[in-house]
């Protein structure tokens, strides 16, 4: 068996001079293709895990692993980030000044791909999103809830081992929700990518391979 | 990656055009700047090489041309040598231009006056620069170009007060490509002499020399003449025409470290303004730089934008620059007429407004894009 996607050997996380303990001593693996979901209330820790399983950020004791990448500086961050990761967050963080197919390429503008085949990927990836008709509209004009997918699309361009979410659905209508879920869903069982899911909706936990449950920047059983 | 920057750039569309204004300003004024100090060197060789001569001769060791000083005897001796066709002896002066005659008031700064003599090749060949009459034939005669009678409402055979109390009749009217000739008048040499105080001294002479015979060429004739009076008379400086504004270091070198004073301080204007402009685009997009880095971007690709940004926005500038350049400067010399500038654009100078802008733009940038790049991914998101 291959070696576990991601691996937390007793990370702790503090900030302001260790007198905020965000992450305390936190053990866990996740392997290739699973669905992980974590909830916990607010300030428990939720998106400082969440940040240093994409690599933004790092633990102050403790070592964590990516596809075998221990993380312990700038460059090896930046590599697993371009390597493995695809971030949605609760903002869809688009860029306003850019189309939603050029948004979808920021990613993809590092790894140095010919104009044409960038574009062909991202309108298949619209497709995917089911907004291949506006490829070419400033996403200002998008709605929420599309903004949202194109993100998602933005996030999976690259076919990223490891999705995270960070609260995706936290500024949508439960329904439009549900249905940027679904997506989510349905294209990270397309490329075979992790996912590790924050919300505060446990609904959306349901089906998920492994239930973390954050009190207090630890790890308690559910 | 370029539709990104200029996206960004037009969004912000007041900024961008206040910086791209800056960055205008900064490479206009240097390229009319430069374009008219090189106007001014050509006048003064078109005027040097106006002639035909040789050679020039003039004393070396002199700070401006008036104090210049050759000696009848020398150019006499000169004049004697086998290599040698001519000898034309100058002299060269300024002075406040006498009023109207029509009774208004002229615009003219000075009239320059030439001292020249019948029967040398200098006098004698300007005579297919008349439009009108012929060469002065005695001392109280002189040619004039037709802008200064145009200015002081001259027409031929007016008796004209050149120096006060002294009066001259018009009796030939000239264009010349020169400048200096362009503002001036010709009379006799004597005349001029006196009025200088000089005797048998010249401020410059103009030497033909003979031109190829069978063994040595135009230019080995002249170069040798050239050595020869150097050696035989070490004061004397005696070299091309075309060569007096290059060789002529001294007065010339103030202007050069002018321009490059007034290049520096575009610059560091230039570069304040768009740094300005890029800080504050950096801070308003503290978030999404952040999303970029969360996106796989590693810092130097942050810094690539940023940079590219800087140097979209003064390569537009630049651009404009040029063109304000080069408008700016006829606009200068029509409004000073009487100041008669030219200016010559060399493709070097518009070569030099453009490195002057990409400098602007990377330099601009340059801190900004580090700014950026430092920025913490995990802070930037935070960041409201
Ligand atoms: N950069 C930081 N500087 C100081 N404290 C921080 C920083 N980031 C997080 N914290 C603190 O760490 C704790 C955990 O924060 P985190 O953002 O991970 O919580 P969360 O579970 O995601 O909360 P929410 O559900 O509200 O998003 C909080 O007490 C927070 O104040
Ligand atoms: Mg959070």
């Amino acid at each position: 068996m291959s070696s576990p996607l991601v691996v937390f050997e007793g990370v702790r996380r503090t900030f302001e001079q260790g007198r905020v303990v965000a992450l305390d001593g936190i053990d866990l693996h996740i392997e290739a293709g699973e669905f992980v979901a974590v909830t916990g209330p607010s300030g428990s820790g939720k998106s400082t895990l969440l940040n240093l399983m994409g690599a933004m950020d790092l633990a102050s004791s403790g070592t964590v692993t990516i596809a075998e990448q221990r993380l312990t500086d700038r460059r090896s961050m930046e590599t697993v980030r371009r390597d493995q990761i695809g971030f949605v967050f609760q903002m869809h963080n688009l860029v306003p000044v850019l189309t939603a197919a050029e948004n979808i390429a920021l990613p993809m503008l590092p790894r140095r791909l010919p104009a044409a085949e960038r574009r062909a990927r991202c309108l298949s990836l619209l497709e995917q999103v089911g907004l291949r008709e506006r490829a070419d509209s400033n996403v200002r004009g998008l709605s929420g809830g599309e903004r949202q997918r194109v993100a998602i699309a933005r996030a999976m361009i690259h076919e990223p081992p490891l999705l995270l979410a960070d609260e995706p659905t936290g500024n949508l209508d439960s329904k439009t929700g549900t249905a940027v879920m679904e997506l989510i869903h349905a294209m990270r069982r397309r490329s075979g990518s992790a996912l590790v899911l924050v919300t505060h909706n446990e609904e959306l936990c349901a089906g998920c391979d492994r239930w973390l449950h954050l009190v207090d920047g630890r790890l308690s059983n559910r | 990656m370029l539709s990104y920057v200029w996206r960004n750039l037009l969004t912000r569309k007041i900024r961008t055009a206040l910086s791209v204004l800056g960055v205008s300003a900064s490479v206009a004024g240097i390229v009319a700047l430069i374009s008219i100090a090189y106007g001014m060197r050509s006048s003064i060789d078109a005027y040097m090489e106006g002639g035909g001569a040789s050679l020039i001769v003039y004393s070396g060791h002199v700070a401006d041309l008036i104090f210049s000083s050759v000696k009848q005897e020398e150019l006499d001796a000169i004049a004697a040598w086998d290599d040698v066709e001519d000898v034309s002896r100058s002299h060269f002066f300024m002075v406040k231009p006498p009023a109207p005659l029509d009774g208004g008031e002229s615009d003219l700064a000075m009239l320059f006056c030439f001292g020249r003599y019948r029967g040398e090749r200098m006098l004698e060949q300007f005579a297919t620069r008349l439009t009108e009459g012929g060469l002065f034939r005695n001392k109280n005669e002189i040619i004039a170009s037709v802008s200064i009678a145009d200015a002081l409402g001259w027409k031929l055979n007016d008796e004209v007060e050149v120096f006060p109390g002294q009066a001259f009749k018009v009796v030939g009217l000239y264009e010349s490509p020169s400048n200096w000739e362009q503002l001036g008048v010709m009379m006799d040499a004597d005349v001029l002499g006196e009025k200088l105080g000089r005797r048998d001294n010249y401020n410059i002479a103009f030497i033909y020399c003979k031109t190829a015979d069978g063994a040595r060429s135009a230019d080995e004739i002249s170069a040798a003449t050239a050595a020869a009076i150097q050696e035989k008379y070490p004061h004397l400086k005696a070299i091309k025409p075309g060569e007096f504004t290059s060789s002529f270091k001294e007065q010339l070198a103030i202007m050069d470290e002018f321009i490059a004073m007034i290049t520096v301080i575009a610059l560091v204007v230039g570069v304040l303004g768009v740094l300005n402009t890029m800080m504050m685009s950096v801070h308003e997009r503290t978030r999404e730089i952040g999303m970029l880095r969360a996106l796989g971007w590693s810092r130097g690709w942050v810094i690539k934008l940023i940079l590219l940004e800087g140097v979209v926005l003064c390569a537009i500038g630049g651009a404009f620059g040029l063109l304000f350049g080069y408008l700016g400067s006829e606009l200068l010399i029509a409004a000073y007429p009487q100041a008669h500038l030219v200016a010559v654009y060399l493709p070097s100078t518009f070569v030099k407004g453009g490195i002057v802008a990409f400098a602007v733009g990377l330099l601009a940038a340059l801190y900004p894009a580090y700014a950026a790049s430092n920025l913490r991914p995990v802070v930037a998101l935070r960041y409201e």
